[in-house]
């Protein structure tokens, strides 16, 4: 993958500078009391600004031999593949939006059976260890640590989870 | 005293006990090597269990496993480049830059041994100094902090790697990320879009999850990447050769030792601050400072120290005022309340032999990491032998789970989704990422800090320079600030000597 | 076994129902038939977690059901709040109800009275007036005094953020006494121990927070309490006076703690559950789990908690309504 190109990251810095300022500048004041003149804005503004130099500056400066950079690294990366990272995000997102009302295990299962055939197991041995990860992770979690894991569609079995 | 001292021996040392910080000690070790999980959350975790405990056990429990935590916070940072605890986050590079060099013996041995000398040292020092130390710690109100928080944004600037511009952006952006949520000061939410599940602001363990783990595994599926190839398969023995490279790096170790428990002494600043600091400390007086981020030695025997003896120091405002050094002895202090011993400067009369578990169970726990630590570290070779391609989705789920169990909201497993899609990005354009996480662990602390001490001095900054401490810890802020421009000086002075 | 098998059966009824079919008047008839989640709005091992989990133990052993705690402390605990009254109305998600009239005037969030059916009250702090050892204020009326004559004078800590429990009172006191509230030196700050100490490193000249947190530093003869804004001096140091007896007339409030639940909870629901609630509030653990610690038993039962609820509502917009100088 091409590197990000330093002068248009300096000019999304220098947007997003300005953004983050404009945004704590229309931040109201302290609602009661504080007798100072450094409201909410004040810090965030600050930082806003900083941003926003070390943006121009970036952007005029342009690329620099990056001293760091690995270029055997960059060259085995290759171009990047967009459908696994995708799913990666998609299954993160259907955890926040999902797991209350499906539940812990029947969503941690599904994930790992998909990513893990992404990875190029066979279903059956993926649907296995799945199954084993997933109560592991529950029982641990839920029962040993109290944290309260969902338990979803399998509420009505709750007495025994 | 002896009776005290014998009975609290007779009490640690029963089945009981030794079975308790025996099982707290496995669970502090597989917490904190979960990428994300901190000690922290290992000790908030220990709460219901230890709600029937006698006081020894429950805080026996909560010192071991907030101890292992901070060691196992450099497993998964050594061998997969996910630092498992925040305090791990200052020197991830050096650690796996040595797996890379086929290495990763040699950096778990540095990290485990010092973890565990640090750890006795902070002990140590808490057994012998507690009331005086704790006195000098109530000394510092908002002007002190807001220096030594100033003085640790400063050291930021020697951990950075590469263009220093990035290193600004990566520090603003952080310091930006930290502002999100209800302002402490003013009480407005900044920064929300109206969103609820902001209002509370972005948690920590989740923001270090994304950026580190979840970016992680975008990268691995992105491009299966050869970055994490680990090219060694077998772990060779962890303690082999560590007694010549303790021996080298004493220098790096005391220091560590020293301003890892004098950090955790001061509350509010704990162990990922201490790393921080310790590990610039020791950048900035190496021979070597070029090897700091490519896998130094010296760096991670100072900073793998400092953070084990901040988890002890912070005991010593905690056990002596009842004031929290961070945020794991908060949750004691709440605990050993509970138990209705009440820390304050009685509690030695009060509660001796109690006090002196605390101690001697922090003996116990640093001694018991040398070899768990070490198990914990063979079984770590699963990780080396694992195909990546089976890792990666269970890391996956410990991930949203861990997330999920910071604040019990699945919003925050959002953020770590987030946050690991920005993590992904800045990494493709060259930003660090370690000066974005301490902006977002100093932030809060930095602004809050000016402006009470801004509405105390009524707006006046003579009063940022008026008290001692205040003003020590500003003259060493701002002499750093100069030094580049006295040596640019000094050199300019050389060369036209010349 | 009946209990699993009936459970089974249940389900296996449920499953052809979509699973959902479950009405609320069976529901309630029997609660609690499964866990009953309680909601804290404050993180593991602080007060409130304390008393919460104290209680859930209760009615844990009273009831034979697991009362699961769960610590949503974000955002001073909105999102806790945020999680239990936006819950079903069916009595199996509870939560902590303590001071929140102030998120809705500070624009944090908009919860009214209406947003909860206040349970019961089982505890109540009262705030307190704290300053350095050897500081010039030795009670009430010399405070009131300086505040008159200067209401910047002193700096005063809130005790955590400001606008809510410890300082609410307080001002309140100060408005009555005649005292120019807009101008007063509040200072905010994390948390009752940070607020200490400032208080010790001479940083603040007065603390606002409850007695235990300060036994500490009291015992260290770092700190000293001027007076307790109860009615009667209190059992875990009956040496700190009244402001009532220093000030002639009652200044009383704090912080306190209640169960709540969503809004239009079935009433009988509200009875059985206040009615266990009472029960474990009664029994003799409670009691002494909470003296341990010194935290207060005050018992309110639904109707009296809320009305309470009314008249905080009304005493905090009072009060931040005069902060603002409104």
């Amino acid at each position: 993958m091409v590197k990000f190109h330093d002068r248009h990251l300096g000019v999304v810095m220098v947007v997003l500078g300005a953004a983050i300022t404009g945004l704590a500048m229309v931040l109201p004041g302290p609602i009661t009391g504080a007798h100072i003149a450094y409201g909410p804005g004040f810090f965030p503004s600050l930082l806003g600004v900083a941003t926003m130099l070390a943006g121009l500056a970036l952007a005029i400066r342009g690329p620099q031999a990056d001293t760091d950079s690995d270029a055997s690294d960059a060259e085995a990366k290759g171009r990047p593949r967009f459908v696994a990272p995708l799913l990666v995000l998609g299954s993160m997102l259907a955890y926040v939006y999902l797991s209350d009302t499906v539940g812990f295990l029947p969503i941690s299962l599904v994930i790992l059976v998909v990513l893990l055939m992404v990875g190029g197991m066979r279903f059956v041995s993926a649907l296995l260890l799945s199954l084993a990860t997933s109560i592991t992770i529950y029982l641990l979690f839920s029962k040993v640590l109290m944290v309260p894991l969902p338990r979803g569609l399998l509420q009505p079995w709750a007495i025994w989870l | 005293m002896m009776v005290h001292i014998l009975s609290a021996a007779s009490e640690l040392f029963s089945p009981y006990v030794m079975a308790v910080i025996f099982g707290s000690a496995v669970f502090g070790l597989f917490i904190g090597a979960i990428p994300g999980l901190t000690a922290t959350m290992a000790t908030a975790l220990l709460v219901p269990i230890t709600f029937y405990m006698d006081p020894v056990p429950a805080v026996a429990a909560m010192v071991t496993a907030s101890a292992m935590a901070m060691f196992a916070g450099d497993i998964p940072s050594a061998l997969l480049r996910m630092p498992g605890t925040p305090a791990s986050a200052a020197y991830t590079d050096d650690a796996f830059a040595l797996t890379k060099k086929g290495m990763a013996h040699v950096s778990l041995g540095i990290c485990l041994l010092t973890s565990a000398i640090g750890g006795i040292f902070g002990a140590l020092v808490l057994s012998a100094f507690a009331p005086p130390l704790a006195s000098l710690a109530l000394k510092f109100s908002s002007f002190e902090y807001f220096w030594l928080c100033l003085l640790g944004l400063t050291t930021s600037a020697f951990i950075m790697q590469g263009s220093p511009i990035k290193g600004i952006i990566s520090l603003s952006l952080g310091l930006f990320v930290s502002t999100i949520g209800i302002d402490p000061v003013s009480g407005v939410p900044r920064f929300t879009f109206g969103a609820p599940s902001l209002i509370g602001g972005v948690s920590l363990v989740p923001v270090m999850i994304g950026v580190f783990a979840v970016a992680e595994i975008l990268r691995f599926y992105a491009h299966r990447n050869p970055k994490l190839a680990l090219e060694q398969v077998e772990l060779k023995g962890v303690f082999t050769g560590q007694g010549r490279i303790l021996w080298r790096e004493r220098k790096a170790i005391a220091q560590g030792n020293v301003l890892g428990t004098l950090i955790g002494i001061v509350p509010g600043a704990g162990a990922d601050i201490a790393a921080w600091i310790s590990y610039s400390v020791a950048k900035k007086f190496s021979r070597k400072p070029e090897e700091y981020g490519r896998g130094s030695e010296e760096g991670l025997a100072a900073a793998g120290a400092a953070n084990n003896a901040a988890v002890s120091g912070a005991y010593i405002p905690a056990l002596v005022f009842g004031i929290p050094g961070d945020a794991i002895t908060a949750i004691v202090i709440g605990v050993l309340f509970m138990k209705g011993v009440n820390p304050g400067p009685t509690i030695f009369l009060n509660n001796p032999s109690t006090v002196y578990g605390i101690f001697m169970a922090f003996l116990v726990a640093n001694l018991l990491m040398i070899p768990l630590g070490w198990v914990a570290i063979r079984c770590g070779r699963v990780i080396l032998k694992a195909r990546l391609s089976i890792l990666m989705p269970i890391i996956l789920v410990f991930c949203m789970v861990g997330s999920f169990a910071v604040d019990n909201t699945v919003a925050a497993v959002g953020v770590a989704l987030a946050f690991g899609v920005i993590g992904y990005f800045m990494e493709e354009a060259g930003i660090p990422i370690a000066p974005f996480v301490l902006g977002i662990v100093l932030g809060p602390l930095v602004e809050q800090n000016f402006l009470t001490s801004m509405m105390k001095s009524g707006g006046s900054f003579v009063a940022f320079f008026d008290r001692p401490i205040a003003a020590g810890l500003a003259l060493v802020t701002i002499m750093i600030w100069l030094s580049p421009l006295l040596a640019f000086w000094r050199r300019r002075k050389l060369v036209d000597q010349a | 076994m009946t209990d699993r098998t009936r459970t089974f059966s249940r389900y296996a009824a449920g499953f052809l129902m979509a699973g959902s079919l479950l009405s609320a008047s069976a529901a309630m008839a029997e609660w609690p038939e499964r866990p009953v989640t309680l909601v804290v709005v404050a993180g593991a091992g602080g007060g409130s977690d304390y008393t919460m989990r104290l209680l859930g133990a209760e009615l844990e052993a009273a009831l034979g059901k697991p009362f699961t705690i769960v610590n949503q402390a974000q955002a001073s605990g909105i999102v806790g709040y945020t999680t239990y009254t936006s819950a079903a109305a069916d009595g199996y998600t509870l939560g902590q109800l303590s001071p929140i009239a102030q998120f809705k005037l500070l624009g944090q969030a908009n919860f009214t009275p209406d947003n909860f059916t206040a349970i019961a009250q089982f505890n109540a702090d009262p705030s307190a007036i704290h300053v350095a050892k050897d500081s010039e204020i030795t009670d009430m009326k010399a405070l009131v005094e300086i505040l008159k004559a200067d209401p910047g004078k002193l700096k005063i800590s809130c005790g955590g953020s400001c606008n809510a429990s410890w300082d609410i009172p307080f001002v309140s006191m100060l408005l009555d006494q005649g005292v120019d509230v807009t101008k007063l030196n509040l200072i905010p700050g994390p948390g009752s121990a940070a607020a200490l100490q400032e208080l010790a490193a001479g940083g603040v000249d007065v603390v606002l927070c409850s007695i235990p947190e300060t036994t500490a530093l009291a015992e260290a003869g770092i700190v000293r309490s001027v007076a307790v804004m109860s009615e009667e001096r209190i059992a875990i140091d009956d040496s700190i006076p009244t402001v009532k007896e220093q000030l002639g007339k009652a200044y009383v409030g704090g912080t306190w703690r209640g169960i709540g639940g969503p809004a239009n909870m079935d009433p009988a629901l509200v009875t059985k559950i206040e009615g266990a609630i009472k029960q474990a509030v009664e029994s003799e653990k409670f009691k002494t789990g909470m003296e341990a610690r010194g935290f207060g038993v005050a018992w309110l039962d639904h109707a009296a908690f809320t009305a309470f609820l009314d008249s905080h509502f009304e005493e905090t917009t009072k009060v931040i309504n005069a902060l603002k100088g409104q």
